[in-house]
């Protein structure tokens, strides 16, 4: 018995270390070490070799890119990673301190969840997860907007001061709408087509709603606001990839309006198209030297380079956290009818004494402790001289973990249905707006704010990278478009793993649309004062059968 | 004294047959009759594939599923993550010809192809209707609107919906948790760090690195999963096995004292692939049958004989090897759930027929049926074959006194049933003589049965003092243990042997209900403290 045992046993554990043994060499070291290449479609490799990560999990907008971990630039990093992560508060001194006196929000998770496009609301809220939504409040007869609130107005306050617009008081509505098809495809499939109205009655402005004609500032009563006033969304868009987008050159840029204007109408506030030149550039004479730099970011390209561009600037006027290039702080675009209107409150007047010396205990800014308190509201309000809530080292690694976030790589590349919706994506002309890649320069860091250089930061020379935009202003005339209807084409790359990393699903800047098809048909417009720049391919994708379309729209999900 | 333990015997019998035993088959009929449905195939009914998924070269597949990770407080190879994910998904160990290693290595690379695969099982025809699925399949797409919306979102807590539809809508939302889980990498924790003295085990490109994390270790722990992913898609076999080495070589070096070594995760998938399939079982139970039934007709002839002896001592070596691994790898004795102890069961009575098949040949032949019963019902338990770590209150040597004690008083019951049952065939038979040979052959095992019994519940009752403070609390498992004692104890009584001569066989056959609901019934319908065993 006993020698039957020993057998067993010793068959077992010869079966079992048999089983274990490796024939293959081992490696010496655990260490990565130089990047393998491989022999795979280019388009794969979304943001170049340099900035793509092939994680398609849960965390996949907020990788580090090889350029980031190269640059030895790992801890700054993540140490900019959780200035995004984690909301800010009140407090006055200690991390995450300087909320207010008004924001926008408290943090910028808010605003992208995931890290990723904002979702579509029934509400505004500024603390509501996921609302990635800006109030977009203009002047009907100019598209300007109004001065007495910012261009990102804000509904958050801090004590004893009020938001300068009351969020319980905006309603959103979504509306059915109906194109020339009637929401229908040949073959019967139908779709649903919805857009957001949006409401504030005049009652919730805390300040006097004022807007500029001819050079002048003037008010407009309640009796006219609804006349007078227009309200629109935008929505965030994800964060990934800016920085490739960023080492795209100013020339490149230039040279695809050069290349469009002959074909559409460009945007005539942004480019010239009898001298085929730009009309307006981004400079930055404030904080920098003015340089004129080509606009690329936002949906009114309304920012230049990457560093002085929509997250250089939210991260200070979202939640009014100074620096030391932003030591004042974000209020109406006029710059005085908030602080005007809170000097002259009793409520705030009440309240002021107690919370400037939590500010300012030791009074360093005599200026805001004088016996008129009214003056000392205003004064500190309007401030240029702020005491910096964020330091120089803090913002920095901000930047780099914006510069530094990969882009997913693309996924099913290899698959026939990827291919068929590729090659449907050039044929009906989707690719001349959502033009598919782009090589990036020698990427030399340009920073209007002149706070960094070359060797401040990850970069990305000569990728070539598949963001899906043309990187110009096109108009949709959708019902209830954007403001002035020109907007820059959304980068398409990523957008397939927004469910995964739990960020907005739905697409164009108000989240009206719900899926890719939704998303298609509203590039069909034509009864809105306009005919959509993108018409004659939304015909050619009706034109396609049920298969074709579901390979487009599989292709779009892959990118 | 003879009237009063009649009544009782008779108010037992009428109790067993009226009301337990016909609402125990009522209520797990149909389970019984899926589970047996599903066991005989062995793979799912599933019709309606959407295309098949690609295929990971198998190499690949066998080196990632061997891959430590930190999964339900141990450290085990992705391949028993695999089984887990995909036992709670499809009801099974494999599906449509993958196996779970398959799926779950795949779903990871190509996450797209594998949610529009039909293997999530539904079996409500509510939750079937609410997902617009014909069958019981669905995909993960199909949880979802062509707007992204989640169909079942808040259902499980709307109020115009029955308590059993919520119940099964919260039953399936689990296993779309499930899926969120996967994505959300919580069952790759691959990547041990330690940092100010804290070891950790982190995701591929976890965002809560701690800070002071060295540059190696981020890059790493970031982007080994991307290069493994590349290698993949570009079919590079050599370079995936280059990566998943290194990932072996980075547990080593940073947690070496708790990384189960190459041949303990050997074992584990040895292990798992072992009690996850089928095929086996239902081989056991066929020769086990086959040689009882010649060996109780005399028609075994000495090469068969010989057969079921060698047959009896294989299946009690498989057995005593698997209880061996399991303990070995689990690193706690194997009898902390109803999987185990069923498991264990079907080990002592192939000990008990080894043992007695010399004296009483009738155990010859049944213990090996006993046995083969035992592991098919394991795929009745509440608890999966995997091995999963040990639960705070059964951290004590006392598991393994009280738990052997009653295995051991089970599998003689189980024994004595078998006996009893066929005694009663024989007399049926008119063979008299044989069927009271049996009789003698249950008594000489029922004292042993009874006396491990009131060792078990003894010790229970210490145990229990240390436990939860008390000896007795009347919980649901202590009292039918009680309840099974004292109708066990009644026919040691020799007046009741004198004076139900031909009633004791028929008394050993229903008597063993008390044990089924002791075991099992309790489980299911009175679930108390004692619920995990």
């Amino acid at each position: 018995m006993k020698i039957h045992l020993t057998i067993y046993a010793s068959l077992m554990v010869a079966v079992l270390t048999a089983s274990s043994c490796s024939e293959e060499e081992q490696p010496l070291s655990w260490e990565i070490g130089e990047t393998p290449t491989i022999e795979y479609p280019e388009d794969y490799y979304a943001g170049g070799l340099l900035g793509t990560t092939t994680n398609n999990s849960s965390t996949a907008y907020k990788q580090p890119t090889l350029a980031v971990e190269n640059a030895g630039m790992v801890t700054a990093f993540n140490e900019g990673e959780y200035l995004f992560e984690k909301d800010f508060n009140t407090n006055t001194s200690g991390a995450f301190h300087g909320l207010g006196p008004v924001y926008v929000r408290p943090g910028c998770l808010y605003c992208h969840p995931g890290y990723g496009h904002g979702a579509r609301q029934n509400t505004y809220a500024a603390n509501l997860q996921r609302n990635g939504y800006l109030l977009v409040i203009y002047d009907k007869k100019t598209n300007a907007y109004i001065r007495s609130v910012a261009g990102m107005p804000q509904t958050g306050a801090v004590k004893p001061f009020k938001a300068p617009i009351d969020e319980t008081q905006i309603r959103l509505t979504w509306n059915e709408y109906t194109d020339e098809w009637n929401n229908r495809f040949e073959d019967g499939e139908t779709y649903s087509l919805t857009y957001p109205e949006v409401s504030i009655p005049a009652s919730a402005y805390y300040a006097p709603v004022m807007v500029q004609r001819d050079g002048k500032d003037m008010e407009i009563a309640a009796a006219d606001y609804d006349e007078n006033i227009g309200i629109r969304l935008e929505s965030t868009i994800g964060i990934y990839g800016t920085g490739l987008l960023d080492a795209i050159t100013d020339e490149d840029i230039t040279k695809q309006w050069e290349a469009e204007s002959p074909y559409v109408t460009l945007n005539p506030a942004m480019w010239d198209q009898t001298t085929n030149t730009w009309k307006s550039y981004y400079s930055n004479s404030r904080q920098g030297d003015g340089t004129k730099y080509v606009r690329r970011y936002t949906y009114a390209m309304s920012r230049g380079p990457l560093l002085d561009g929509a997250g250089a600037n939210a991260i200070w006027n979202i939640t009014n956290v100074t620096r030391s290039d932003r030591p004042y702080h974000y209020l109406d675009l006029a710059g005085k009818y908030y602080a005007e209107k809170s000097a002259q409150d009793p409520e705030v007047q009440a309240g002021f004494a107690d919370y400037i010396a939590l500010v300012d205990p030791e009074q360093n800014h005599p200026e805001w402790h004088t016996s008129d308190v009214a003056s000392n509201i205003k004064t500190y309000l309007t401030s240029q001289k702020l005491d910096a809530e964020m330091t120089d080292s803090q913002y920095k690694n901000l930047m780099i973990w914006h510069r530094g976030l990969a882009v997913p790589a693309a996924r099913n590349t290899t698959t026939d249905d990827f291919k068929a919706g590729k090659k449907l994506f050039t044929e009906i002309g989707c690719a001349q707006c959502h033009r598919p890649s782009w090589t990036t320069g020698a990427d030399e860091i340009h920073d209007p704010n002149l706070m960094f250089a070359n060797a401040d930061m990850p970069r990305y020379p000569n990728q070539k990278i598949w963001p899906y935009t043309d990187m110009v202003q096109h108009r949709l005339f959708m019902k209830n478009d954007i403001r002035t209807g020109w907007c820059r084409t959304t980068p398409l790359w990523g957008r397939g793993l927004a469910s995964k990393c739990g960020s907005g699903t739905e697409r164009m800047h108000d989240c009206r649309a719900r899926n890719v098809v939704e998303a298609i048909m509203w590039h069909g417009c034509t009864s809105e004062g306009g005919k959509s720049d993108a018409y004659h391919t939304v015909q050619k994708f009706r034109a396609l059968d049920k298969k074709e379309r579901d390979q487009l729209v599989y292709f779009v999900e892959s990118i | 004294m003879v009237s009063c333990v009649r009544i009782i015997t008779f108010i037992f019998y009428i109790l067993h047959f009226s009301i337990i035993k016909p609402t125990i088959l009522m209520m797990n009929i149909k389970r019984l009759l899926n589970t047996v449905l599903l066991l005989l195939l062995c793979h799912s009914v599933n019709a309606g594939v959407q295309g098949s998924p690609t295929v990971i070269e198998k190499e690949i597949v066998s080196d990632i599923s061997r891959i430590a990770v930190s999964y339900n407080d141990r450290i085990c190879p992705i391949q028993t993550v695999a089984l887990d994910f995909v036992s709670k998904l499809t009801g099974q160990s494999s599906w449509q010809g993958y196996s779970a290693e398959e799926i779950f290595v795949g779903w990871m690379i190509y996450y797209t192809e594998w949610e529009t695969q039909e293997l999530i099982h539904v079996e409500s025809p509510d939750v079937q209707r609410i997902l617009g699925i014909e069958g019981e399949w669905a995909s993960v797409r199909d949880f979802y609107t062509s707007r992204h919306e989640y169909k079942l979102s808040g259902l499980d807590a709307d109020s115009t919906l029955s308590s059993e539809q919520r119940d099964a809508i919260a039953e399936v939302d689990m296993k779309m948790q499930l899926v969120t889980m996967f994505y959300h990498s919580e069952m790759l924790r691959m990547f041990p760090l330690t940092v100010d003295g804290q070891t950790d085990w982190y995701t591929p490109g976890s965002t809560e690195l701690p800070l002071g994390t060295p540059n190696a270790e981020f890059q790493f722990i970031n982007h080994a999963m991307d290069h493994l992913t590349q290698a993949i898609l570009a079919n590079d076999i050599a370079g995936a096995r280059n990566i998943i080495s290194k990932i072996r070589l980075y547990q080593e070096e940073k947690a070496a004292q708790v990384l189960p070594s190459h041949l303990a995760i050997t074992a584990e998938v040895l292990h798992n692939k072992l009690l996850t399939s089928c095929w086996w079982v239902y081989l056991c139970l066929l020769l086990s049958v086959l040689f009882a039934i010649t060996a109780v007709m005399g028609k075994q002839g000495k090469w068969m004989s010989l057969s079921h002896t060698v047959f009896l001592a294989a299946l009690f070596t498989l057995l005593t090897l698997v209880m061996g691994m399991r303990w070995w790898v689990s690193g706690h004795v194997p009898l902390s759930n109803d999987y185990e102890t069923l498991l264990s069961m079907a080990w002592v009575s192939s000990l008990i027929g080894i043992i007695c098949m010399r004296r009483y040949a009738i155990l010859k032949a049944l213990a090996p049926v006993l046995t083969s019963l035992c592991l098919f019902f394991t795929a009745y338990t509440v608890s999966s074959p995997l091995i999963t770590a040990l639960m705070p209150v059964l951290q004590t040597p006392l598991l393994f006194v009280h738990v052997v004690f009653v295995v051991i008083s089970y599998s003689l019951f189980a024994i004595i049933f078998l006996i009893s049952a066929y005694g009663l065939f024989l007399r049926s038979r008119g063979k008299v003589s044989e069927s009271l040979h049996l009789v003698s052959i249950s008594y000489r095992l029922l004292w042993p049965a009874v006396g491990a019994l009131v060792m078990g519940i003894l010790i229970g009752s210490v145990w229990a003092k240390i436990a939860w403070g008390s000896y007795w609390m009347w919980d649901p498992k202590e009292t039918w243990a009680l309840i099974t004692l004292i109708i066990y104890m009644i026919p040691l009584y020799r007046p009741f042997r004198n004076f139900f001569p031909h009633w004791h066989q028929l008394y050993l056959l229903i008597a063993f209900l008390a044990v089924l609901m002791t075991y099992f019934g309790v489980n299911y319908f009175m679930p108390g403290m004692h619920s995990y065993a």
